[in-house]
């Protein structure tokens, strides 16, 4: 049985998504910054327990002060992850805002927290102490690479699980 | 009730009740008491008893019960029906392996039962496949003769692009290349159909972005959802998005249009469609999780939008007609295609034939072709002409038509005469010319004419001198033949000088029997020079006397030498000219034989005759 599931990412402007889907779609990245427009569909067939998924996978615009994530592109949503940058303190904080706007909008809906730019481990603001704030609330966190690749399989493939528990 | 009798119950009589203080009644009282009781029960219970062990025994009863049953059965289906949908639902799970077990069981009935429904859905299928055969070929034809079509199939052949494209291109009004259903509230897909022309990307990507944009649009210029996307343009295709409105608004159809589609195609074709879809499949659109599978139910849906209409053709479109010829002008037309057709394979056939014939021409000896052509005679005359050059003795050029299955009357020919200095045709010239007899061989090599065998003098002599006139020959060389006359000098030759005339011991007389060996030399000599005159080779004769060796030298000497002035005098005498005679003796110089004998000595006394040629 072959199943569709709608999963979104989100987060801050320039935090990796695009690159995480990149990464995780076509196995690719570039350190070139392009900022996405609107919204970017792609997809990958997974399976989860021995269930064939095929996540379409939506890449919505980052937020910044500018613009809003447009939550209406949740609508129908199995899942979804929020990005920040382990390198900028403060997109950890738009990651927590974005939720509480999405739990707001479309009502508990399956997520994970990625902690992303793991190769730049030296520069992090985002420590330990500051995730189990996080963690204490029963998210699940996962730190990631889109530029190695280190756990964006790992991040995608719990995102899938969580989406079928929906 | 009705099934029993009519009863009369008793009143029952109350027992007397105790009166307040006094003692309880005696032990026979008791009995007596106990017995109108029971007596009571069985007058007041009898009926109910009957009646449930009636109902018991009813229970019991198998066959009873089916019969009750199966007269209550109907109404209760129909009761349930109009109640909801569960019993279907119950039974929906049985008619599969029911069916299954009847076909297995009688395949016959089923195949009959099925024949009224699947029959005419096949006659259908096929009908609808047959007609867009014909329309194609109609489509194909219609274009072919007309001159809208010519000027079709130079676009084709300008563009690169199949003259069917083009065609395509300038009659289609629209089709529907692709057709998508996805749901509502998620955006994915649930469903997609394409033509197996249609350039298809990924679908679920595509869905994605339609409620994507749908999405933004709603964001951006604040619309309720009830209001959708209706059509994206671009370019030549259209999407156009057909949502429909509550209680059919659980799912989107969406279209890929090649072309200007009619209005009409979203009522009377998506509309429907998204109603069917609905339908039939409500709950399950209802309870979408991501599963697709269930809507494989409305593929066949999705399969009717997949519209085309190409121009003069469509119920829904309100197109003008395109140009169509009238059948009284395109049948000419066709045949007059078809005849070009055939005139243009029968020319294609006679070019082939004539350049065959051409090349063979080319290496044929004593022709030399400075025209030729297709004739201008219009479609009557010779198709070709020739004009050249033609040794008289060469081949005739008309006889090699035939081969190349060419008439006379195709071919219009001028020739002028001229001498080829090919050497099989001066050759050829020379025996025409020279007219050798039987016993003459004649051969061209490098412009020497040899002629070899056995000739007359006077064919030779004629042969020499015309020769010289002869085109093509620098020489004339003779060496290989011989004239019959000089043939017979060589042969006198041999005869005279083989022969010798035998003589008398002692004497210039000769020996009894000579005379005719005399006057036999004499005629042969006579005739040698007769055929000098002929032949040109004068001979000079040389006579030589020899004598045995009986007496002195001297005397042999003298001997022999009178014995050949005797021969000399004697062919003299008959008419030879003495001026080519010449007589010497040679005494015992040359002797036949060694002398042993007589008949030794009689061989050695003896005139012979060598002869040598003047020229």
């Amino acid at each position: 049985m072959l199943l569709q599931k709608k999963v979104c990412l989100l987060g801050a402007f320039a935090v990796g998504k695009t690159s995480l889907v990149r990464r995780y779609v076509e196995d690719s990245y570039a350190d070139k910054y392009l900022t996405t427009v609107g919204v970017q569909i792609k997809k990958r067939a997974v399976t989860v327990a021995e269930h064939e998924v095929n996540l379409v996978i939506w890449d919505l615009a980052g937020e910044d002060e500018f613009q809003k994530v447009q939550l209406s592109y949740l609508r129908g949503a199995s899942g979804y992850l929020l990005v920040a940058d382990g390198t900028r303190r403060t997109t950890l904080d738009t990651a927590k805002v974005l939720q509480q706007r999405v739990n707001d909008t479309i009502g508990s809906v399956p997520f994970a927290l990625l902690i992303n730019k793991s190769d730049l481990q030296a520069e992090w603001e985002i420590d330990e102490a500051a995730l189990a704030e996080f963690s204490a609330a029963g998210w699940q966190i996962v730190k990631t690479s889109a530029k190695s690749g280190d756990s964006v399989e790992a991040a995608f493939q719990l995102l899938a699980t969580l989406s079928l528990t929906k | 009730m009705s099934d029993y009798p009519l009863r009369i119950v008793p009143t029952p009589t109350k027992p007397p009740e105790p009166a307040a203080g006094t003692m309880p009644a005696p032990p026979a009282q008791a009995a007596t008491d106990q017995a109108k009781l029971t007596e009571l029960r069985r007058l007041l219970l009898t009926p109910e008893q009957q009646q449930l062990a009636e109902i018991q025994q009813r229970l019991n009863d198998h066959r009873g019960r089916v019969k009750d049953l199966s007269s209550a059965l109907p109404d209760a289906i129909n009761a349930r029906n109009r109640q909801d949908e569960a019993l279907t639902a119950a039974l929906t799970h049985n008619i599969g392996p029911a069916l299954k077990l009847a076909i297995k069981h009688d395949p016959s009935a089923v195949i009959e039962a099925v024949t009224p429904v699947i029959g005419p859905a096949i006659r259908q299928a096929i009908t609808k496949a047959l007609n867009e055969f014909v329309q194609s070929i109609d489509e194909t034809m219609k274009y072919s003769v007309s001159a809208q079509g010519m000027k079709w199939r130079i676009e084709a052949l300008k563009t690169g692009r199949s003259f069917a494209e083009v065609v395509m291109y300038h009659t289609l009004l629209y089709r529907v290349e692709q057709a998508f259903l996805f749901h509502k509230k998620t955006g994915l897909l649930l469903q997609h159909v394409a033509t197996p022309t249609a350039a298809s990307k990924d679908a679920d990507m595509i869905s994605g972005l339609l409620t994507a944009i749908n999405d933004f649009a709603h964001d951006s210029f604040k619309t309720t959802h009830e209001q959708n996307l209706m059509k994206l343009d671009y370019g030549d295709l259209e999407v156009w998005i057909e949502g429909g409105t509550a209680p059919v608004d659980l799912a989107y159809i969406a279209v890929v249009i090649n072309g200007n589609a009619p209005e009409g195609l979203r009522t009377e074709v998506l509309l429907p469609a998204l109603e069917a879809i609905h339908g039939k499949q409500r709950a399950a659109l209802l309870a979408f999780d991501g599963d697709t599978s269930p809507f494989d139910l409305s593929r066949p849906h999705l399969e009717d939008c997949l519209q085309a209409q190409y121009r003069g053709k469509s119920p829904v479109t309100e197109q003008p007609k395109g140009f169509r010829l009238p059948p009284t002008v395109a049948l000419p037309l066709a045949l007059l295609f078809l005849l070009l057709c055939v005139w243009g394979f029968f020319n294609w056939r006679a070019q082939r034939r004539w350049d065959a014939y051409l090349n063979k021409l080319q290496a044929e000896q004593g022709v030399i072709v400075t025209e030729q052509g297709h004739s201008s005679n219009g479609l009557f005359g010779p198709r070709f002409y020739l004009e050249g050059l033609r040794d008289p003795l060469a081949n005739d050029p008309a006889a090699l038509l035939p081969a190349h299955n060419l008439k006379p009357a195709d071919v219009a020919s001028t020739w002028k005469p001229y001498h080829s200095l090919d050497p099989t045709l001066v050759l050829a010239r020379a025996v025409r010319v020279l007219e050798p007899p039987p016993t003459v061989t004649l051969n061209v090599e490098n412009g020497v004419l040899k002629v070899s065998g056995d000739a007359p003098q006077q064919w030779l002599e004629t042969a020499r001198r015309v020769t010289r006139a002869l085109p093509g020959v620098t020489r004339f060389d003779e060496s290989g033949l011989l004239t019959a006359e000089a043939r017979e000098q060589f042969k006198l030759k041999e005869e005279i000088e083989f022969a010798s005339l035998y003589f008398n011991t002692g004497t210039a007389q000769p020996a009894p029997g000579q005379a005719a060996a005399l006057q036999k030399l004499t005629q042969q000599v006579k005739r040698l020079f007769a055929l000098a005159s002929v032949t040109g080779k004068q001979p000079k004769l040389e006579i030589t006397g020899h004598t045995d060796t009986e007496g002195s030298a001297d005397f042999n000497q003298r001997l022999s030498q009178q014995r050949a002035d005797r021969v000399l005098n004697a062919l003299a005498a008959s008419g030879v000219e003495r001026a080519q005679l010449h007589a010497v003796g040679l005494a015992t110089k040359f002797p036949l034989r060694t002398e042993q004998s007589a008949e030794d000595k009689q061989l050695n006394r003896r005139v012979s005759v060598q002869i040598a040629w003047q020229n």
